[in-house]
């Protein structure tokens, strides 16, 4: 069983990510089930972004799973949002993309998103990268403020950064590393070898890369089978709770 | 009405503003095909051969060509000067034998559409041995180093001495020294625009035609017509809209000679267009400089010694003119500063990387940075504040012109009313309660500040690209209407505005009624293009001179036909007038017109018909000098001097080394401003370059020569979000060697705000009880916070 903890699915930016499309590129990459997110913060200023994502979501509950991509300068209407989401749409987790929302993970404004989910029982996916909002060390004092939130890395704090998301998370046992488009082969060793194999997500980052090269990362690590089973499977479907998937 | 001073707005902002500009991706040609370049994935090695046959047999495919083809059948590219005594060695378009860079052009490949071209070229085999390869300046000087180019037997381009007095033993017997090294970090311009290139031919003339993303078309005809065996009248070069170049499209890259070669042998336009990461692995890399120094200063703060070695990694050999920027560092040092011993070491050292293309402030901002470190270092162990250190160092006003150890000239300046406005403006002597409340917040604030002096109109001995002259040619139509050709260029920074309004305040005829036209060798007079600030001291001076001989003209037909002495005559808002009695006047355009149509009557019969003239500005900051070296074999290589001091604030988060730029003010002297507007809208995209270099952008090679930097994703750039709103005042001592009083402001506001930050940081951790001393760009989280964890042991 695999199951991408980071996939994107919306037609934006030039990207043409439908449904069918992501779950044709799944099938070539032996992706059995996908935790995705839009292309577009909601609320803001595409109006069907959010019936398109879960949209998305009810046509395959079986294959799809979501992280809204939240906004969070739209403070209550964006926590209504949320919680509309979790309650009523079948959204289990949060997505923050530092660079689109212009707030760094430690600002107080995205902390108060972050504790929400954590209180509804959702995992927040934050970007994080070689951008100025999207650091490793910003998203560790995140963690610090938020410790019954779980959050995930997504991409491991990039290019020159990674040091410091392995540092990250060594200390705060709420952080989750995702290596999707981290361009290391040996990222999933060295997250794996930092924080074992129980805090360490696999994730594509599709359509911007393709399973088979985040699988090969993997495949690189050298983990042992049950160690495997986590990274693919079990940690992402703890986090976001997935039905019928052993932990 | 005066338009000289006056905020224009630019002439070009309806059209950009409204994406109708015309870039050279937009122009349509029919028949067009696409070139795509084959670049070299090593770093070294040496090239056995290029197999090319399955790129050939792929359908649509119309031309391939190699290093061998081009030495066959082209030159190599020249460089802009050999009047310097650089090593070289030839460079051709592909390269024929030794892969020395990263992206080096291997092969070229034209197909019918872009796609196709792209598939051809990965279907290109490079076959050779490769070798190992040096990527750190030290490493490379090192004996038993590999060699960039083994003929010259070490890799070193070219290397130099300044020295004046005995600075050894002013050191030793100084109060106190201090020293350090600083580092500023390989990065580029990124402009908005990438490099492109679209050439046509024309058989029945045996011409080509280039439109180029591009700085200088007369330039780059010199050097076309050099590499492609072609007279200069075969060659014409147009330079469209350009999106950004700040020194980056200087010529001449491989891919400009060959669009036009192939365009020639295909009898087809060819279009090349650069994509990001090719920008990034081989578009001109700058700025990789390192300075070590120790300077001995008195117990007052006067700095009396300095000791400078410069070492710059300047990548592998070319035909750029980037080399030129350690030599500019070595140059401006002591910059704004009196400092009378000194010696400074320079090596311009090739490894296997990029080469260096020009890049704004050339040089002057790694000797800016330098210098500027020093002097809080100074100010830090005399105990005396940091802008009393430089107060009682500075070159003082009624020294200009000025001749500093190096040999250069600097005009004017008024460096301690620049920094006391600042000071006082800026909120200097005020911000410890500031500073003391943020701390009581728990927030770490800091203040910096620096001097910057950015020399412009640089002039290099025979040199067909840097020189201190350029022409304008101002024509009067039948109509009145005004049209302007002028040598120098505008990549996107307003300077047909600036033109226009200068030569608007001799005409006195609104700005809307004169046309600049720029950036086409068919049309406009020989002139260098746009680099080195220089279009508005070289190319404005010269409108100033043509518009005022037209006007000259113009007064003495219209005190014939208004019957008054010529002495009487003023010109404004389109009209021609006497002096005091504004209704006895004639219109500018019936003067026009009567020049060309009443060329035998009274007014007229006495003057050379047309109102037509070309006149060429040659800069007097030189005539002292001629262009040769002074007694002590020194040359000076600027017109004018700007300068400013900068003022930044900042807020620094221990626990993630991550830096805020929270406010950054600035006081700058340009001379006589004539466009105030373009010149804060220049400072501010300076400021951001400044703070993109000061923070985040780094061009990283890993030890074999790959680099790491290949995208916007790890070459981070700076947004909006990511800077403050800046803040600029002006100060003006006019340059008295142009009779504009210009000094340029183009490559301004790069130097100070480095410094400025690098200043504030320390002070703000000084308030967390940490000491560190930024001396390494960028000041990236993971730099200041590892620089803090040593700090706290």
């Amino acid at each position: 069983m695999i199951i991408d903890a980071h996939a994107h699915c919306d037609v934006r930016f030039g990207w043409v990510h439908t449904p069918d499309v992501l779950l044709r590129v799944m099938e070539e990459g032996g992706i059995d089930q996908a935790c995705i997110t839009g292309l577009a913060d909601v609320p803001g200023d595409d109006p069907d972004a959010y019936d398109r994502f879960v949209g998305a979501l009810r046509a395959h509950p079986d294959k799809l799973h979501g992280y809204l991509r939240i906004n969070p300068w739209y403070g209550e209407e964006a926590k209504a949002l949320f919680r509309r989401a979790v309650a009523e749409d079948g959204v289990r987790g949060m997505k923050l993309h530092p660079t689109t929302i212009i707030l760094p993970p430690n600002a107080p404004a995205v902390i108060e998103f972050v504790r929400l989910a954590g209180e509804l029982g959702a995992p927040v996916l934050i970007h994080s990268g070689d951008e100025p909002n999207a650091l490793p060390l910003q998203i560790a004092k995140c963690a610090e403020a938020c410790p019954d939130t779980n959050i995930i890395m997504g991409h491991m704090g990039g290019v020159f950064f990674f040091e410091d998301a392995l540092r990250a998370a060594e200390k705060h046992p709420n952080l989750y590393l995702d290596p999707s488009g981290n361009p290391r082969p040996d990222i999933v060793r060295k997250a794996v070898d930092a924080v074992g194999a129980e805090r360490v997500v696999f994730g594509t980052d599709m359509p911007a890369m393709h399973p088979n090269v985040e699988k090969k990362k993997v495949e690189l690590a050298r983990l042992t089978p049950p160690q495997e089973r986590l990274v693919y499977a079990g940690n992402i479907a703890r986090l976001m709770r997935l039905p019928g998937v052993p932990a | 009405m005066r338009w000289v001073g006056k905020n224009v707005p630019m002439k070009t902002n309806r059209i950009l503003a409204a994406g109708k500009g015309t870039y050279v991706a937009d122009i349509d040609l029919p028949g067009v095909c696409h070139m795509a370049i084959v670049r070299s994935p090593y770093a070294r090695a040496r090239l056995r051969g290029v197999d090319t046959k399955a790129a050939a047999a792929l359908p649509g495919v119309l031309a391939v060509a190699t290093g061998a083809d081009v030495q066959r059948e082209m030159q190599p590219i020249p460089v802009h000067t050999q009047a310097l005594g650089e090593k070289r060695i030839p460079i051709w378009a592909l390269a024929v034998d030794e892969l020395r860079y990263v992206g080096e052009p291997v092969a070229a490949v034209v197909a019918e559409d872009r796609w196709t071209a792209l598939e051809a070229a990965r279907l290109v085999e490079i076959q050779c041995d490769e070798l190992p390869a040096v990527v750190d300046p030290n490493r490379a000087l090192e004996p038993g180093s590999p060699l960039v180019v083994e003929a010259w037997g070490d890799n070193v381009l070219s290397s130099g001495v300044v020295h004046q007095g005995d600075p050894d033993a002013k050191l030793a017997a100084a109060s106190g020294r201090v020293s350090g090294k600083i580092r500023t970090q390989r990065y580029t311009g990124v402009s908005i625009e990438p490099r492109g290139y679209l050439a046509s031919y024309e058989r029945y003339r045996d011409r080509v035609t280039i439109y180029g993303s591009i700085q200088s078309p007369h330039s780059l005809r010199i050097f076309l017509a050099e590499t492609l065996g072609m007279r200069e009248n075969q060659i014409h070069v147009i330079e469209p809209h350009v999106g950004g170049a700040f020194g980056l499209k200087l010529p001449t890259y491989p891919e400009e000679p060959l669009v036009c070669w192939f365009a020639r042998k295909l009898e087809r336009p060819v279009r090349w267009i650069e994509e990001r990461t090719e920008n990034l692995l081989a578009g001109g890399h700058a700025r990789e400089m390192e300075l070590s120094f120790e300077a001995g200063y008195e117990p007052d703060g006067r700095v009396t010694a300095l000791k400078v070695r410069l070492v710059a990694d300047l990548g592998a050999p070319s035909a750029l003119c980037g080399w030129g920027m350690a030599s500019v560092a070595a140059f401006v040092i002591p910059g704004v500063y009196k400092i009378p011993d000194v010696r400074i070491e320079r090596y311009s050292v090739v490894t296997n990387k990029c080469p260096w293309n020009a890049y704004r402030a050339y040089g002057k901002e790694a000797a800016g940075f330098m210098l500027e470190r020093m002097m809080d270092l100074v100010a830090e162990k005399t105990g005396l504040d940091r802008a009393e250190v430089r107060l009682r160092n500075f070159i003082q006003p009624d020294e200009f012109p000025f001749k500093q150890v190096t040999g250069a000239s600097l005009d004017s300046g008024d460096y301690p009313r620049v920094l006391r406005r600042l000071l006082e403006e800026g909120g200097w002597s005020r911000f410890a309660e500031e500073q003391a409340a943020a701390r009581a917040r728990g927030e770490y604030i800091g203040i910096g500040m620096s001097y910057e002096l950015t020399p412009e109109g640089g002039c290099i001995p025979q040199s067909s690209l840097l020189s201190a002259f350029d022409g304008t040619r101002v024509q009067i139509r039948p109509k009145g209407e005004v049209v302007v050709m002028t040598g120098v260029t505008s990549p996107g920074c307003g300077n047909e505005t600036g033109i226009a309004q200068i030569v608007a305040e001799e005409l006195g005829v609104p700005i809307d009624d004169i046309e600049v036209l720029q950036g086409d060798t068919d049309v406009c007079p020989f002139g260098l293009g746009n680099s080195s600030s220089r279009s508005v001291i070289f190319g404005g001076s010269a409108a100033k001179l043509a518009a005022r001989e037209l006007r000259d003209k113009m007064a003495r037909v219209a005190s014939r036909m208004l019957e008054v002495g010529e002495e009487d005559i003023e010109f404004g808002d389109g009209k021609i007038f006497l002096r005091g009695a504004p209704a006895r006047s004639v219109s500018f355009e019936d003067v026009a017109g009567q020049v060309y149509r009443a060329a035998f009557t009274l007014p007229v019969c006495d003057e050379e018909p047309g109102l037509d003239v070309t006149r060429y500005f040659r800069h007097g900051n030189f005539e002292a000098m001629n262009k040769k070296p002074d007694p002590e074999g020194r040359l000076n290589f600027y017109s004018t001097w700007p300068n400013g001091a900068t003022l930044a604030v900042v807020q620094v988060d221990p626990d993630t080394g991550v830096v805020q730029v929270r406010k950054l003010k600035s006081v700058h002297d340009a001379g006589v401003l004539v466009n105030p507007m373009l010149v804060d809208a220049n400072l501010h995209g300076a400021f951001a370059q400044a703070l993109g270099g000061a923070f985040f952008e780094d061009l990283v090679y890993d030890e074999s020569g790959q680099l790491l930097t290949t995208t916007f994703m790890d070459y981070t750039i700076p947004t909006a979000a990511d800077l403050p709103s800046f803040e600029i005042g002006h100060e003006c001592t006019p340059s008295p060697f142009n009779p504009l009083g210009a000094k340029g402001a183009g490559e301004s506001g790069i130097t100070g705000p480095m410094a400025a930050v690098a200043s504030a940081i320390d002070d703000a951790l000084r308030q967390a009880g940490i000491s560190v001393h930024m001396m390494e760009m960028p000041f990236t989280p993971q730099r200041v916070w590892r620089a803090i964890e040593e700090a706290r042991g």
